[in-house]
């Protein structure tokens, strides 16, 4: 039988395998699971590998699309086309999914949690609470001391369910074919939830056994899936604006599962509609958007950004599919906003030339979705970039260089267009609920910037590119993650289902989809300008 | 002079210069340039070529790929009501988004681009059910069913595609009505358009125009 020889930082793994698979299959069969977009299909690229040496077939149609010359000169191929016959030696950089958590840093302050005598009450000998943000890319989470409203502790990392697909679409679809690829897909966001609490109680010492309560927000196809229920029919237009009944038949083996106490309260808070999740309403809750007179805009950045509109009278919501490129994904050159990626960028004086600021110093191994904002806007204002996203003539193939010492990186017209896209649905969408509404610009009094792609954008790079309106700096807040802060509010609240029927009940569902004009708004908002509000 | 203007229009394409387009092709009109050549020397070229630039390097630009598709379909428009013969149709085209899907920009880009191309397309919208591609091809005497999906289950599922080859074959239809299919699912896929009981895919508007005028004459044969 021949052999993979699997090259890790870790070490040398040979995996025996019979030829008929592709590479993705057999290494997600032997515990190497790989980052994908697309299930598998070739229509993402970031399923890469080198062949370090070995005889491979010659790439296919969709590998010669997506990766370019460079790449395949280095032996880098998608893992999902390579159907191997005979042995081979690879390596798989970035590494493998095998989700990695690292501790969540506290925020910057958030709303107060209720006062005591507000507070839910805590039962003897289970005063531990947690609270999730079960996203589609990231779950985070933070465990509490649910007595004295302390945060003990918290931990991000990769939601494992990537191995289906980047984006909730591909998650659904693979579940709706499937029913085991359904329970596995809940299966695996309740793991990573469980392997998130064990990595506290190893780190942090804990008792696990002390937890009593657990809220879980999330987009409604992250609610279903886990759930594994109606997933079905956010597959269905006529769905995503009508309420979606997301909860799970019993929680006591989560319970048991996560090794809490077993009588603990877990509540996935339901979402509003088919795609207008609770993780939302949490945002709306943390940023107290409703509690003032109108003109509050709520922009909750990610795969599947989430945008409210408070105009003092009703909460116009909807969701913006733009593609994951404000989280680095889908970008040649692009990682989260992690250790390693550059945040920031300006022009060095004099000119020519960048200068990059890198999360925790050091290194800079990619560039993160605020360095994007940041470049993009340089280029263009270089005129190196036109407004409609192609490059000037004297810029090659092969793009322009972000950071040529250290490790190439380059961002290309196509990183270019995956951000227009992503840009163009969240402009869409914003002017979209503007028209409903009735508000024009200068009626916007605040823009609250959610999300870990907003935490180090810089507004007015932002507002030139069209990604922000263009309301006084002092407005736009930039709140962090907001649907998290969200969840810890409900997680003391005495009364989650009331506090949440309030807002349903000022709350209006949009489907962009069917908004008449959208198409026109999203074809405009391509454009790399600032965002035209009124009509 | 001919290669001059298409110059100039093919540099306001690039930009999404819509205004600058339509002035350069007016310019042309008053130059003696028949509103013949101007579709078919000028403006086909140019979606072509925008077509090959996209399939052939990385710069796949979608703000310039639909300005280009909706600048040819204005500039044709026009140049119909002054062609010397009224131009001869190839054919008929019913299209339209499978049920389930709401994604129409590929469809107006193919819409534009088949105008040019002198195939009469009549526009479905989005989310349409298996039933009424089939009720208005033969309402509108269509020869061809044109059906976008831009995701994995709008393309593969029981509602689209294979919905509206069952109901063609049920009516004894096969023959008169092709269906040809297109969609981010079907280029990842080349092999799709046929497990899902389509006659052909397109991946493009260009391809689009040969690949329908090819059914269209099976049909009429």
């Amino acid at each position: 039988m021949p052999y993979l020889r699997v090259r890790t930082e870790a070490g040398d793994r040979r995996i025996p395998f019979t030829p008929g698979g592709t590479l993705r299959e057999l290494l997600a069969g032997a515990g190497f699971p790989i980052r994908s977009g697309c299930a598998g299909v070739g229509a993402c690229g970031l399923c890469l590998v080198r062949i370090e040496a070995g005889e491979v077939p010659p790439p296919t149609e969709n590998e010669l699309r997506m990766l370019r010359p460079e790449q395949m000169r280095r032996g880098e191929r998608l893992a999902c086309q390579v159907v191997p016959a005979r042995g081979l030696t690879l390596a798989i950089d970035p590494a493998p999914l095998c989700p990695a958590w690292l501790s969540l840093p506290a925020d910057a302050p958030g709303p107060p949690l209720p006062a005591p005598a507000e507070r839910r009450a805590v039962a003897g000998g289970t005063s531990l609470g947690v609270a999730v943000d079960l996203g589609t890319t990231h779950i985070r989470l933070t465990l509490w001391d649910l007595a004295q409203g302390k945060r003990l502790s918290g931990r991000t990392g990769a939601n494992p369910q990537a191995l289906f697909g980047s984006d909730v679409m591909t998650r659904l679809t693979a579940a709706c074919a499937s029913r085991e690829d359904a329970a596995q897909l809940a299966r695996l966001a309740r793991d990573a939830i469980g392997a998130a609490l064990s990595d506290i109680a190893a780190r942090e010492g804990c008792r696990l056994a002390e937890i009593g309560r657990v809220a879980i927000v999330g987009n409604s196809a992250m609610l279903a899936l886990l759930a594994q229920r109606n997933y079905d029919l956010l597959l269905k237009p006529a769905y995503w604006t009508r309420a979606i009944d997301c909860r799970p038949e019993g929680t006591a083996s989560w319970c048991s599962a996560w090794g809490i106490d077993p009588r603990a309260a877990v509540e996935l808070l339901q979402p509003l509609a088919g795609f207008v999740g609770s993780d939302l309403l949490a945002g709306v809750l943390a940023t107290r958007l409703t509690g003032e007179p109108g003109g509050a805009l709520l922009i909750d950045f990610g795969t599947n950004s989430e945008i409210a509109l408070w105009d003092g009278a009703t909460l116009w919501v909807t969701s913006a599919a733009g593609g994951p490129a404000f989280e680095g994904c889908g970008i040649s050159c692009g990682m989260p906003a992690e250790p390693g990626a550059i945040y920031r960028i300006e022009a060095q004086r004099p000119a020519p030339g960048f200068r990059c600021e890198v999360i925790g110093g050091g290194r800079a191994q990619g560039i993160c979705g605020s360095g994007l904002v940041d470049i993009i806007a340089l280029l263009r204002s270089a005129g190196v970039l036109n407004g409609a996203g192609s490059f000037s003539a004297e810029v090659d193939s092969r793009g322009v260089a972000i950071q040529e010492q250290g490790g190439l990186l380059l961002l290309n017209g196509r990183d270019i267009d995956g951000f227009q896209r992503a840009k163009a649905a969240i402009g869409a969408g914003t002017r979209c609920l503007m028209q409903l509404s009735g508000l024009h610009l200068g009626q916007l009094k605040r823009v609250c910037v959610c999300g870990a792609f907003g935490r180090f954008l810089h507004v007015p790079n932002a507002q030139s590119i069209g990604l922000l309106p263009e309301v006084p700096a002092e407005g736009v807040e930039l709140c962090g993650n907001s649907a998290l802060a969200g969840c810890e509010l409900l997680l003391f609240s005495r009364d989650i289902s009331g506090t949440l029927a309030a807002l349903a009940g000022r709350a209006r569902t949009i489907n962009l989809a069917q908004a008449p004009g959208f198409e026109e708004l999203f074809v405009e908002s391509l454009y790399l300008r600032p965002l035209r509000m009124d009509p | 002079m001919l290669e001059s203007i298409i110059k100039a229009y093919n540099e306001a394409i690039f930009d999404t210069d819509r205004e600058r387009a339509l002035q350069v092709i007016h310019a042309a009109l008053e130059q003696g340039v028949s509103p013949e050549d101007v579709v078919f020397k000028i403006v086909v070229p140019a979606i072509e070529q925008m077509v090959t630039s996209i399939s052939e390097n990385f710069d796949a630009n979608l703000a310039q790929h639909f300005m280009t598709a909706q600048i040819a379909a204005e500039v044709t428009e026009e140049m119909l009501a002054r062609f010397k013969s009224a131009p001869e149709s190839v054919g008929r085209i019913i299209i339209g988004t499978a049920e389930g899907d709401l994604h129409s920009l590929g469809k107006r880009i193919v819409m534009g681009c088949l105008k040019a191309q002198m195939i009469e397309a009549v526009d479905l919208g989005v989310n349409v059910p298996a039933e009424r591609f089939v009720d208005e091809a033969v309402a509108r005497d269509a020869q061809v069913i044109g059906i976008s999906a831009m995701m994995v289950h709008t393309a593969r599922g029981e509602g689209g595609c294979r919905a509206v080859r069952r109901l063609l074959r049920e009516r004894g239809l096969e023959k008169r009505i092709m269906i040809v299919v297109g969609g981010a699912p079907y280029r990842f896929d080349p092999e799709l358009y046929r497990v899902v009981g389509a006659d052909a895919w397109a991946e493009n508007g260009i391809a689009a125009g040969r690949v329908i005028a090819g059914l269209i004459g099976e049909v009429r044969r």
